[in-house]
């Protein structure tokens, strides 16, 4: 059925996932240009087999999608799988979780030096992060565990450049990213970096739909955009329903329970095609079953779409459900 | 892209923005219907101000005028001949009317004009202020047989009738003369045998200047002769000389107002009537006789009075003018006056009014123009620097009005400042989620600065919809404030107007709109500065 979906390619490469389709501008993403793109499987060397239908989807099998449907994705228009491929971040799959090859990445993706960051009140200085150093890889599912107050947020929010570290440097593909100037910072947010928070963080006066559309909103230009806006609406359609919430387009966040309005929060994050998706506690505000549904569905996205993931949390439990954890204590890393 | 959706359904969501559209609607339409109103009062004024006075007054300092209006309006035409439409001479000079008002003498300070009733059409708008419609189309100084307007032409449908005015004319006079001998008769068959004899310069027609010949100090014997101890209270004002009858009787025709009148008269229909009641009641009609007393050229000056019949009434609305102006034919005045030189014939005026060509610049040709004359033989000068403090008055009323009602708009500003300041600190949280979602600083700025335009065009949009139509409407709707109130709004008896004029200058209204969308945007600043400045870790944090 889906021979994007289940196509596999051999990542010892060093083949950095980047394919976009042309409806997008593409994202002018540090590391972008020197990983070409592979788009068509069927050019790809190591593809393999084409795997029968539904089994093997992991949308398809996703607690997530089971709730909505007989079946969400499979209810989407001839070619759409296609088309889902183009939605999410192109990277290659490399199916189920068992199935995964140990991560052989050959370069980080994201590079953390010595990552100083204090917090000033009144005279007072408050260090909070002490000299971090990480290296995140392609398609890693990173969990930064840590206590309350230990700084894990704040890594977190350097790392999609809402602030700036008082010493040290970010790399993104070997591309100094925390001293750029705020408008290519901005622009960087928008296209590199998904975001995903506890509090959901969506726009109330926004439905589920536009909330998903705003980043790529924010993206186009108001007089060009316009010829955009079929096809951006028709992506984040598309993106919610894989979540889901194709019931619940139209819906404004207070009308959603915790769980959707995650979901919303993720599609939101996906829009754009992100190289890196950045969650900061994504279950601490839901209960056991929903959040549960929510790690699926990043598993999910890291599995399938070879998507970088890097959560923060404080549950070691759940830190246990990705792929690599470390520890953030006293403001610095040491290992799980 | 993002912002416009915001702004919108910001707009969409907050009513409490509705507050502040409100306030600017309510200012933008208060500024709109002020000014067209007010706009509409000085256009009318000015119109009335300018309907009598030409575009320029050519004048001589002194009562006796100077020499030869034809060589004077020669030079005229050779300094400023190109612009120069059309002139007329005047003589003006400070009168007195008496009129006679049943048994009672009615006395008013006027300014007698001694005018062309060829000419004195083109010159100004004169003619169209008259109550007889042959006047209107050229003035003759001879007594109608009837036909005023019994309704003012100016007025429209509003204007109430007078009703009194169809008599007016020959008719009027012949029962007036039969009313008074039927008087006299009763109260004093004595005096009035001797009447018939009562001469006054005959049965002259008014404007001929055949007339001339009659000695005017006839009847400055009769000033001093008094009359109260053998004549009618209520005579005319012939009755005076009637004693002095048996002497001219040989030379002069008998006086028989009935069928014949003295000279005509065009008066300011404000010396004539008074308002009750929204309607003009008249004291006299045309086809009354009035007296005029006035200076004479001499030097020193002195007095001459003369009986006038009045022929039409001059109505500009505005009462400066209708209760002071008085016309007479300038050969009439020139020659009471003594303004014609006996040895040459050459005959004086004191004004030349002229009309310039339309579009002409009124300034600079007063300015060649009195640059080529004697200034403190002439003073020369537009119908606006006469009329300037008047004008002037207006407009400054105008420009306060402007500069109070924009203050209304400040108001309005301030309110969206406030406004919007909620909103920021209210939306801090969703300020941080846009800037982390890659929204720039600018952009968010953006939203609240394009939130405060949009409050701006819904506020001015609305604001000028209502003002236009409130102006549309305005004599509608303050005939129903007037019946709800039970007093009328706009009193006609106050403002000679039936009408609230209204005049939407475009202008105007664009400059209102676009300041008030000014105000909007600027209120707007403050609040996206800070939104602009909010640091999105704090701004996600903010509960």
């Amino acid at each position: 059925m889906n021979r994007a979906l289940t196509a596999r390619r051999d990542t010892d490469h060093g083949v950095a996932p980047s394919s976009r389709h042309a409806s997008l501008p593409p994202a002018a993403c540090p590391g972008e240009g020197e990983s070409p793109a592979v788009d068509r499987p069927i050019d790809d060397p190591f593809h393999v087999e084409e795997h029968p239908s539904t089994d093997q989807d992991p949308f398809l099998s996703n607690p997530l999608s089971s709730e909505s449907s007989p079946g969400a994705a499979g209810a989407l228009p001839s070619g759409s799988s296609e088309r889902r491929m183009a939605l999410l971040p192109a990277s290659a799959s490399t199916g189920g979780k068992t199935a995964r090859p140990a991560p052989p990445r050959s370069e980080p993706q994201l590079r953390i030096c010595g990552l100083i960051k204090a917090y000033r009140k009144a005279a007072v200085e408050i260090p909070v992060l002490r000299g971090v150093d990480l290296e995140i890889r392609h398609g890693e599912f990173l969990a930064i565990v840590g206590q309350s107050g230990s700084g894990k947020s704040t890594l977190l929010h350097l790392l999609g450049l809402l602030d700036r570290p008082d010493e040290g440097d970010i790399r993104l593909s070997e591309t100094r990213i925390d001293d750029l100037p705020p408008a290519k910072r901005d622009r960087l947010r928008n296209q590199c970096f998904g975001m995903v928070f506890q509090f959901y963080h969506l726009l109330p006066e926004l439905t589920a739909l536009e909330n998903v559309l705003v980043p790529a909103l924010i993206a186009t230009n108001p007089i060009t955009g316009l010829r955009q806006r079929a096809a951006l609406r028709r992506r984040a359609t598309e993106l919610l329903e894989l979540m889901g919430l194709s019931h619940r387009l139209r819906h404004r966040p207070r009308e959603l329970s915790g769980g959707e309005m995650q979901r919303t929060a993720i599609a939101r994050a996906l829009m754009n095609r992100p190289q890196i998706l950045l969650a900061d506690e994504p279950t601490g505000n839901l209960d056991q079953v929903t959040g549960q549904e929510i790690l699926k569905t990043l598993r999910t996205l890291n599995d399938v779409e070879n998507l970088t993931i890097v959560m923060v949390t404080h549950d070691p439990t759940i830190a246990a459900l990705t792929d690599r954890a470390v520890r953030l204590h006293e403001g610095r890393i040491v290992p799980a | 892209m993002y912002v416009l959706m915001l702004c919108w359904r910001y707009l969409r969501t907050r009513y409490i923005a509705l507050a502040s559209i409100i306030s600017v609607m309510l200012g933008v339409a208060t500024m709109i219907v002020v000014n067209s109103v007010m706009l509409g009062f000085a256009h009318e004024m000015e119109n009335r101000l300018h309907g009598i006075l030409s575009d320029i007054i050519f004048q001589s300092r002194s009562l006796e005028g100077f020499p030869d209006a034809q060589w004077h309006m020669e030079q005229i035409r050779n300094v400023a001949g190109d612009d120069i439409e059309a002139m007329t001479p005047t003589v003006v000079v400070p009168a007195m009317v008496n009129l006679q008002v049943g048994e009672q003498w009615v006395t008013r300070p006027v300014q007698l004009i001694g005018i062309d009733a060829a000419t004195q059409g083109r010159v100004s708008d004169f003619g169209q202020y008259l109550q007889h419609p042959e006047n209107r189309r050229q003035l003759s100084f001879a007594l109608r047989d009837g036909g005023y307007d019994v309704r003012d032409h100016q007025g429209g449908t509003e204007a109430p009738p007078r009703p009194e005015m169809a008599d007016a004319g020959w008719k009027h006079r012949r029962q007036m003369a039969q009313l008074r001998k039927i008087m006299r008769d009763i109260e004093s068959p004595r005096v009035e045998s001797r009447l018939p004899a009562a001469p006054q310069r005959g049965a002259m027609a008014a404007d001929s200047p055949g007339g001339g010949g009659i000695p005017a100090s006839s009847e400055q014997g009769g000033d001093s002769a008094g009359s109260t101890e053998n004549l009618p209270s209520d005579a005319i004002p012939t009755n005076p000389f009637a004693r002095f009858g048996p002497r001219q009787e040989d030379y002069v025709p008998a006086f028989d107002p009935a069928v014949s009148q003295y000279t005509g008269i065009v008066l300011g229909i404000g010396l004539a009537t008074y308002r009750k009641d929204g309607r003009d009641r008249f004291l006299i009609l045309p086809g009354d006789d009035v007296t005029v007393t006035f200076p004479t050229a001499g030097s020193p000056p002195r007095i001459h009075r003369d009986n006038f019949t009045v022929v039409d009434f001059y109505e500009s609305k505005m009462s400066e003018y209708d209760s002071n102006f008085a016309f007479v034919p300038i050969e009439t005045l020139q020659r009471l006056r003594g303004m014609i030189d006996p040895a040459t014939g050459r005959s004086y005026v004191n004004a030349i009014s002229i009309k310039l060509k339309p579009g002409r610049d009124m300034n600079a040709v007063r300015d060649r123009l009195r640059a080529a004359f004697a200034p403190q033989y002439y003073s020369i000068d537009t119908w606006r620097d006469n009329q300037g403090a008047l004008l002037a008055a207006v407009h400054m009323e105008t420009a306060i009005l402007n500069v109070l009602l924009f203050l209304i708009i400040c108001v309005a500003g301030f309110g969206i400042l406030a406004i919007f300041f909620m909103i920021v600190v209210e939306k801090t949280r969703d300020i941080g989620i846009l800037k982390s979602l890659g929204a720039s600083s600018s952009g968010v700025m953006s939203i609240f600065l394009g939130y405060g335009l949009l409050l701006g065009l819904v506020g001015s949009g609305v604001g000028l919809v209502m003002g236009l139509l409130f102006v549309h409407y305005i004599n509608e709707i303050a005939d129903i404030l007037g019946r709800l109130t039970g007093r009328p709004v706009f009193d006609p008896d106050i403002y000679y107007f039936y009408k609230i004029p209204a005049i939407v200058d475009p202008f105007t209204v664009a400059w209102i709109v676009g300041g008030a969308l000014a105000i909007a945007v600027l209120a707007g600043i403050l609040p996206a500065l800070r939104a602009a400045r909010l640091h999105p870790v704090e701004a996600l944090r903010y509960e």
